[in-house]
């Protein structure tokens, strides 16, 4: 009994870090920028679903459509303005990410003040099967997210753009002479990772006591699974948000939740020891 | 006359610079007299940062960012206020062991960390500052959890706010004078070289992991021992004191000052350490400043605030820079046509056996088997695709073949580095990125590193020697980088005959250069082989080169020897006519 509820909250632990990410791994491994901007982009997703349906009354998922909007332009924005320069340039590249990440924590403290917050949820309360609790919310993220990585997947395999996403994904040089608009592709990369950040914090908004600092878990969280995933695969990304999803639950239910993100970055180096290129990266 | 015209503007300054660095270490050991006890505070603190961000940047100057010198800066902490508080060590025994954890700490994430490259390097040390991170919290027994550990007592004989700040004063000033040392030294400059081209330094003789692995835990040394002195300073450690927070403003202060320059890294400590705490800003509003001062500095001065300086000042002294060679140098009258010579009796140098490489499904050489006498030189000519930079690679060190044997002198070269490779004798350019472009001419070949390399005094002889033999006298303290495409090409050669070669594989030495050029480096050809002690083995597309230069000439094709002999009997080969019209 325990051992499928341990399974169940990881699976929901790893289906919103899957969402977050992807949209590291695709910023990292297309424009070769350590996006530490992404946590914050998470917190403005939560606080834009809880401004919009807590404050104002829309509807749940129109708030959550919206902050997926508004972040995909927030991404637009930090690209074209600030991370254009730094492609391809790691140590400034972070750096800078480093900077916008403070700059807008701080000012969320400025501004929505260290009082926690919280939003309402749609689908309030747990089914009880057997025992085994399910939070009517988590099923809701878990399928949303399936939903959401699925059609990336299709996206970044066939559509046009994705294809010149790979390319420029293994050699952006070559990828603008063969014609590939490396500026446009790059823009839509950060604007879907911004929106998966987005989309992400609205989702998990509900769930949770809100506060500015509440994107350096997943971020971090985030860093390991694409350490383990391989830069930049979609589908790698997703297996290794569900393993350290399953990591999380295991340890937090089993021993001590303070350890959970330190176990996660231990196992994640030990991966490294035997595959340098991440469980799922190839040369 | 450009290196007259250069010197006395360089002169000045550095004298400049000297007065004005007596100046300062008057001021700073007379401030604490005229200052109050915070702004003394904030002095020590502003020290600290200082010696974190030299002890940083030594790594950094051979391109590597490390994301954990904070959490090396914790471990010396934790070792100072465990062994004291707990362990009932006096500081000053404690203190040595601080910068010895440190450093071992950092041998056990550098080994496996520096043999991964770029992004993954800068991931895994960045998971080792979480999971130390983790351990600093909830080690409870050692650490003292979230608490931490308080009451750690003052050095013996250092007490009170004014002698902390002499001691620590005494410690940054050693500490800043050793990194500006080694940032003169060879060892400076070899690691300025693997910053350029890895690739390049190791084909020079330098070797990327001893040398990384050096830096890495000589840097991790002294910010265990600043971690040591602040943990005896504050009298108290917690997880909070060493957070992620602390390996990002290191960063920072080497990015906002500018990586390039070594003053710029302590420009930066200042700038982020100083200015919030003189203002007294609320903690939102430091974070705010920081944050500002991050995105604003990267935007307009992506070089750090020195680093755009410093170019400034350049810009503004050099209007005009030659990029010549010394063309008034007479052609020797060795250019004329080239007698045979009987190179039978000579020792065999190199010897290949069966070299065999697979790509996947691709054969990349078969079983190619060949020798190269001493003093000869051979030509490897074929098709694109026909496997000869592959079969450079192989025998330098590069790739590891399937199967095979390389012998040079007897010594097998195959699984040595090719930094070994180099030392032992066997040196290769290579087709692109010829220099490393950061460095002037002559750095380029002072970085070279040879197998009987002597005192720094006889490599300067050497290192005038092929400057001259090149000529590349005219160009010398010119940036490598900002040369034409042909000079780099030479210096490409001659950082290679700065190795003290007895085998020098040229790669593709004269394609895409003009006429000109490629008379220049045909007469510097005749000249090493006038000299007759050194085998060179040439890759080359343009055939006049090959049958003007070489002794003896082998055909690769698909990976194999298809034809071999002088150059003349290769030229009448009809197989060699088949292979290349297909």
């Amino acid at each position: 009994m325990l051992t499928i509820q341990i399974v169940i909250n990881g699976l929901a632990m790893g289906a919103s870090l899957a969402l977050v990410s992807i949209g590291l791994t695709l910023i990292f491994s297309i424009l070769r920028v350590t996006n530490f901007a992404h946590g914050v982009l998470y917190m403005l997703g939560a606080y834009t679903v809880a401004y919009l349906s807590g404050v104002l009354g829309w509807n749940y998922f129109v708030a959550l459509a919206a902050a997926g909007l508004a972040l995909a332009a927030c991404g637009l924005v930090l690209e074209v303005a600030l991370f254009s320069r730094f492609h391809g340039k790691l140590l400034e590249g972070a750096v800078m990410a480093i900077g916008v990440a403070l700059f807008i924590e701080a000012a969320a403290w400025i501004v929505f003040g260290g009082n926690p917050r919280s939003s309402p949820a749609p689908f309030p309360g747990v089914w009880n099967v057997g025992g085994i609790i399910l939070h009517k919310h988590r099923i809701f993220v878990m399928l949303a997210s399936a939903v959401l990585v699925g059609s990336l997947y299709l996206f970044v395999t066939y559509s046009r753009h994705g294809r010149a996403m790979r390319a420029m994904q293994q050699n952006a040089y070559a990828a603008s002479l063969q014609g590939i608009d490396v500026e446009r592709i790059s823009i839509l990369t950060f604007m879907i990772g911004g929106a998966l950040a987005g989309l992400a914090g609205g989702l998990m908004a509900p769930l949770q006591m809100m506060l500015p600092n509440m994107g350096a878990a997943p971020l971090l969280l985030a860093f390991v699974v694409i350490i383990l995933g391989g830069m930049g695969s979609v589908g790698g990304a997703l297996v290794a948000a569900i393993f350290i999803g399953m990591v999380q639950s295991v340890v937090i239910s089993l021993w001590t939740p303070q350890l959970a993100l330190g176990v996660s970055f231990f196992l994640a180096m030990l991966i490294l020891l035997v595959r340098p290129k991440g469980l799922f990266g190839h040369e | 006359m450009n290196k007259v015209a250069l010197q006395p503007a360089a002169a000045m300054p550095a004298r400049l610079s000297w007065a004005g660095l007596a100046v300062l270490l008057a001021l700073l050991v007379a401030v604490p007299s005229f200052l109050g006890d915070y702004l003394v505070h904030v002095l020590i603190l502003t020290l600290f940062a200082i010696v974190l961000g030299v002890s940083y940047r030594l790594l950094l100057t051979a391109d590597a960012a490390s994301f954990c010198h904070g959490t090396f800066y914790g471990i010396g902490g934790y070792t100072v206020a465990i062994l004291t508080v707990k362990a009932g060590f006096s500081f000053w025994s404690a203190f040595p062991v601080a910068g010895l954890t440190a450093g071992l700490a950092a041998v056990i994430i550098g080994y496996p960390a520096l043999r991964t490259r770029g992004p993954y390097f800068f991931l895994m040390t960045f998971g080792f500052l979480m999971v130390m991170e983790s351990i600093f919290a909830n080690f409870d027994k050692l650490t003292g959890g979230f608490a931490g550990i308080a009451n750690i007592p003052p050095p013996t004989g250092v007490s009170g706010v004014r002698a902390f700040y002499y001691f620590t004063l005494a410690f940054a000033v050693l500490s800043v004078a050793l990194f500006w040392a080694i940032d003169r030294s060879r060892w400076g400059l070899e690691l300025r070289a693997l910053g350029d081209s890895n690739d390049l330094a190791q084909a020079a003789g330098i070797s990327r992991f001893r040398n990384m692995i050096l830096a890495f835990v000589l840097g991790a040394v002294f910010a265990g021992l600043t971690g040591g002195i602040y943990a005896s300073y504050i009298t108290f450690v917690a997880p909070q004191s060493f957070n992620f927070w602390v390996s990002v403003y290191i960063l920072t202060y080497a990015v906002i000052g500018g990586s390039r320059q070594f003053s710029g890294v302590i420009v930066g400590a200042i700038y982020i350490t100083l200015l919030p705490i003189v203002f007294n800003w609320s903690q939102n509003l430091v974070a705010l400043f920081v944050a500002a001062s991050i995105v604003v500095i990267m935007m307009l001065f992506p070089e750090g605030i020195v680093g755009t300086l410093v170019r400034w000042n350049r810009e503004r002294q050099s209007s005009s820079r030659p990029g010549g060679l010394d063309d008034e140098r007479p052609f020797s009258p060795v250019a004329a046509a080239k007698q045979q010579r009987d190179l039978s009796n000579a020792r065999p140098l190199l010897e290949v056996s069966g070299l065999d490489k697979h790509f996947g499904g691709l054969h990349a050489t078969k079983s190619v088997s060949f020798m190269i006498r001493e003093g000869e030189t051979l030509g490897l000519i074929g098709p694109n695709g026909a496997g000869k930079t592959t079969l450079f690679n192989l025998i330098s060190g590069f790739i590891r073949p399937d199967t095979g044997t390389v012998e040079l002198d007897g010594v097998a070269l195959v699984g040595k580095t090719p930094d070994r490779i180099a030392r032992f004798g066997l040196t290769r350019t290579f087709q692109a990125s010829a220099v490393f472009d950061k460095l002037t001419v002559q750095e380029n070949l002072q970085a070279a590193n040879a197998a009987g390399r002597g005192s720094d005094a006889e490599h300067a002889t050497l290192v005038d020697e092929v400057l001259e033999l090149v000529g590349l006298n005219a160009v010398r303290d010119v940036q490598a980088g900002s040369l034409p495409f042909g000079t780099k090409k030479l210096v490409g050669l001659a950082v290679a005959l700065a190795t003290r070669p007895r085998l020098l594989c040229l790669d593709e030495p004269v394609t895409g250069l003009t006429g000109k050029e490629v008379e220049r480096f045909v007469d510097v050809l005749r000249r090493l082989q006038a000299r007759g002690d050194l085998a060179i083995l040439l890759v080359e597309h343009r055939m006049p080169v090959i049958m003007n230069v070489c002794d003896r000439v082998i055909v690769l094709s698909f990976g194999e020897i298809v034809s071999q002999g002088t150059p003349k009997q290769v030229q009448a080969d009809p197989i060699v006519h088949e292979v290349y019209l297909g």
